[in-house]
């Protein structure tokens, strides 16, 4: 298992450089005049600036220089964790994303883990009374979740949850670290319209990954030998029915980063999702590129401890 | 007489596989549920001006934020224009937008692939580190980057949606490159000295094609979500043009005052959605060989 880690933590290492490489070079398409304007906004005045200030200008941006030079200085600045400047607000972004992050993985997390048990509940239910209408009817919610934008699962949500019934808000940050009972409160319905497609894939995945193993030689003998029945979905059935859904994992994280930029501006929730929307609009160039490498690692991250928990569940996979 | 009858049986093969291909459609309620649902979703998008009843920018400020009657289906938009009409005309903007986009990806993933399992080698291992490294960015993140870099307006959020996607073509068609440039027919034309991409062009590309077919009008739901998602941001297609986007979103500015803005132009996108997945897993069911005999034919 160690050498299999390290080879695969060493294969991250390529990928990295290529998505790094990816985010900087991407900024160098931005179709300007002038470099300046990546700090000052398309169509900005140069003429208005002194030679120093122009200088220094670029030169705090990491602006200065031959391509090459400024890419090693890039990935210097990364590695110390320096992730530039919004040039709308002059903030530097690595705070920015410390305001911001709190709410998107809280959003995230949460979506994440209902995610999971619901689609795995749900579906262990339905690949285990498969052709029954309870799995009529988890099939038919799970068709529909996958085809669903969250989007309008949050506007449905709202309308329902908040204009008709008055139960939960529909919009606003609280802190559950603040004040746990009024943070949540404020998460349901973002929870809820993120969660939906998520829970809907993992349903699908876990109800025919369970019904191929219905059918395998290995769970007949498990039976025959008169082992009680959920000692033979927990053992023989849930572990190998369930590697399929590992694969999902790190899909569900990229997928949970983009929905955010969604479901944040419906709920008006001041995260990461909804720092990349208002750094698109006002062409933050900066911003938008800190947070495409940021996503990047995290879903980076994300396969790696799926591959781990791929490994440690199927022991072909640690030999090969 | 044996050739006749060879011949004979040959020119009849095409139409009857045909025929076969509508009978194992047939035999799914839930493709066929899919595929009708998807063809009256197509009728309103090209004969959309024709069944609207109301223009797609007609004003009727009089007439705002109406519920839904006899003469306003699905109700009036905060200017009084007909959503009913405004959802018939951006069935075909979306669905346009959808399809484009995932010919875009097509275009840009196939010669990629394509180049890379003909080439092999460090060629290979070049463009699909890349492949991976893109795939690793979150898709709608990966498309606001684009945008932020080329613009928005129609075509680039096309052009966005396109190559947020082209990998998955990359991928499929490179695997489809590797077994076919081990078929007799390559071999046969390399030795009569046709060059590289003589082979890649006329020989691999329309043998290897088909689940690249597959997958592209699978992915073009997934298109016309994105292209929904960025619309209903602000940064996709701009107002006043119908899109079923655009029209949640204008929808969402009032949704205290009347929310059928809202929550009418999401029922068709899901449908169209829904009815893509339907007839998308139908078809790979039967494409896959790990299912044959197990699917019901």
């Amino acid at each position: 298992m160690h050498r299999f880690l390290i080879r695969r933590v060493l294969s991250l290492i390529p990928v990295l450089f290529f998505v790094s490489a990816l985010s900087f070079f991407g900024l160098e398409l931005v179709p300007v005049d002038d470099p300046i304007e990546l700090v000052l906004g398309p169509g900005a005045e140069v003429g208005q600036l002194t030679d120093e200030q122009y200088e220094a200008l670029l030169k705090q941006a990491g602006l200065d220089g031959p391509i090459t030079e400024r890419y090693v200085r890039y990935l210097g600045r990364l590695a110390q964790g320096d992730l530039g400047r919004s040039r709308i607000t002059r903030q530097p972004v690595t705070e920015m994303f410390k305001d911001r992050l709190p709410v998107t993985l809280w959003l995230n997390s949460i979506t994440f883990v209902t995610n999971v048990a619901l689609g795995v509940g749900l579906g262990v239910i339905a690949g285990l009374y498969h052709g029954t209408k309870i799995d009529l009817i988890a099939t038919l919610v799970a068709v529909i979740g996958v085809a669903t934008p969250g989007f309008w699962v949050g506007i449905l949500s709202i309308i329902v949850f908040t204009l008709w019934l008055g139960w939960l808000p529909s919009s606003g940050w609280v802190d559950p670290l603040d004040d746990f009972g009024n943070g949540i409160k404020h998460l349901i319905l973002p929870v809820f319209a993120l969660g939906v497609f998520g829970s809907a894939s993992i349903l699908r995945q876990t109800r025919s990954g369970l019904i191929e193993v219905l059918r395998q030689d290995y769970v007949t003998t498990a039976r025959s030998k008169g082992l009680r029945e959920s000692v033979i979905i927990r053992r023989h059935m849930l572990k190998v029915a369930l590697l399929p859904v590992m694969t999902l994992l790190g899909f569900q994280i990229a997928a949970l980063l983009s929905g955010s930029v969604l479901i944040e501006r419906i709920f008006g929730l001041p995260g990461i999702g909804r720092m990349a929307l208002d750094a698109t609009q006002n062409r933050d160039f900066q911003v938008v590129q800190a947070v495409v490498m940021m996503s990047a690692l995290a879903i980076v991250v994300a396969n790696l401890i799926a591959d781990m928990l791929y490994a440690w569940l199927d022991p072909r996979i640690r030999y090969s | 007489m044996a050739d006749v009858a060879a011949v004979r049986f040959e020119s009849a093969a095409p139409t009857r596989r045909r025929l076969d291909a509508a009978r194992v459609f047939l035999a799914d309620p839930k493709a066929l549920l899919g595929g009708a649902v998807l063809a009256v979703i197509l009728v309103f998008a090209v004969f959309g001006p024709l069944i609207a009843p109301y223009g797609e920018n007609e004003l009727n400020p009089t007439e705002s934020l109406q519920d839904p009657s006899f003469s306003h289906p699905f109700g009036t938009d905060r200017l009084g224009r007909d959503i009913f009409s405004r959802v018939v005309y951006g069935a075909r903007t979306s669905v346009l937008i959808g399809v484009t986009a995932a010919g875009l990806a097509v275009l840009f993933g196939v010669p990629l692939g394509i180049l890379a399992g003909y080439a092999g080698g460090i060629v290979d291992d070049a463009i699909m580190r890349f492949v991976d490294a893109w795939i690793a960015f979150p898709n709608l993140i990966l498309i606001l980057a684009i945008i932020t870099i080329i613009g928005g307006g129609v075509f680039n959020i096309m052009v966005a949606i396109g190559l947020g996607a082209f990998p998955l073509y990359a991928r499929l068609i490179r695997g489809q490159t590797l077994s076919l440039k081990e078929e007799d027919y390559v071999t046969a034309a390399r030795a009569l000295g046709a060059s590289p991409g003589r082979i890649m062009l006329r020989h691999i590309l329309p043998n290897g094609y088909q689940p690249v077919l597959v997958q592209a009008s699978l992915f073009t739901g997934v298109a016309v979500l994105s292209e929904a998602g960025l619309s209903f941001l602000g940064i996709g297609v701009q107002p006043p043009t119908a899109t079923w986007g655009i029209i949640i979103a204008d929808g969402f500015q009032v949704i205290r005052q009347s929310p059928w803005g809202a929550l009418i132009p999401g029922i068709p996108l899901v449908l169209f959605v829904m009815s893509v997945n339907l007839l998308g897993d139908r078809i790979r069911d039967l494409t896959d060989p790990r299912l044959r005999g197990v699917v019901r034919r």
